[in-house]
């Protein structure tokens, strides 16, 4: 297993297909939220897609992370089916965790994974919010 | 209203584009097939990145950067066993609608799919509201609409 981290440009045609495929399979398709799921940000040379790729070159998670004001914000993490289960999602956090260390890091996680978060060193930030039919809680990591 | 586009289309296969290319072109489906028609479906396909598979991006000259007006893509199908070439994900940025633009981005299209796939016929399902549209174009009607998605679908064929 491989990780990589950077801005879009980057990556290969068929790398950002993989990217973009998994996020609009997991958040669009398998949630069924049919919401602007790929946007400007991810283009931004500013944004930071961590990717974890298997030795096929398959894409087994991903997240995302790009400054806000002097903070960081963190989101679109999914993981591939088949790697659902094998401790990935920890390698990716962790990563994240390490990359984004230079400032306070925000979330807005499902509501069903605040104690997920809660186990790197997340807090509660603000009030929860209805996010397409989803409830999500504003969450924040201090930096270091 | 702004000056009339001065269109440029690109076609190519999906490894020839660049990172930043590929982002405008995929977002811009998902903007309209997910977000704007409320379908929460599996837009990205393996086939977007097939050999055979093109790719159509329309781009506005009088601006810069260039913005992607519409796109198009044509992959290779079979209907009653033989070959066709299959046009779809044919979407214009909400920005270039009503300026003339769809018709440059349709006739783009099937010259895609006359140069890719020389020969056959070509195919395409509507939207039920576009039937009209491509019948202004030379398509005719085939077999039984049927619903996927948000809205009804009418298989259309123009014939070689």
């Amino acid at each position: 297993m491989r990780i990589t981290a950077g801005p879009l440009r980057d990556l290969t045609p068929l790398q950002v297909h993989q990217l973009y495929k998994l996020r609009v399979d997991v958040f669009v398709h398998e949630q069924q939220c049919p919401y602007a799921e790929i946007d400007d940000t991810d283009a931004r040379d500013t944004t930071v897609h961590i990717c974890a790729w298997s030795p096929e070159g398959e894409l087994l998670g991903t997240a995302r992370m790009f400054p806000v004001g002097e903070e960081r914000q963190f989101g679109r993490f999914c993981l591939a089916p088949a790697a659902r289960g094998t401790g990935l999602a920890r390698t990716i956090m962790e990563r994240a965790l390490e990359l984004g260390a230079d400032r306070p890091l925000v979330l807005d996680a499902q509501a069903p994974l605040v104690d997920y978060y809660a186990g790197y060193g997340f807090r509660p930030a603000g009030e929860l919010f209805d996010d397409e039919g989803l409830p999500h809680q504003p969450m924040r990591r201090e930096k270091g | 209203m702004s000056e009339s586009p001065r269109v440029y289309a690109v076609v190519s296969r999906f490894f020839d584009l660049s990172a930043h290319e590929i982002h405008a072109l995929l977002k811009l489906r998902a903007d309209v097939f997910v977000t704007e028609q409320g379908w929460a479906h599996t837009d990205i396909e393996d086939v977007d990145i097939d050999g055979s598979s093109r790719h159509l991006l329309l781009h506005d000259l009088t601006q810069r950067p260039m913005p992607l007006l519409g796109a198009a893509r044509v992959i290779d199908a079979e209907v009653d066993g033989r070959g066709v070439a299959k046009l779809g994900r044919i979407c214009l940025a909400p920005a270039s609608r009503g300026r003339g633009v769809s018709t440059a981005l349709l006739e783009a299209a099937v010259a895609m799919a006359r140069e890719t796939f020389p020969g056959r016929d070509i195919v395409l399902d509507a939207q039920e509201p576009l039937v009209e549209f491509y019948s202004g174009h030379g398509f005719e009607p085939y077999g039984e609409p049927f619903t996927l998605g948000p809205v009804e679908r009418q298989p259309m064929v123009l014939a070689i």
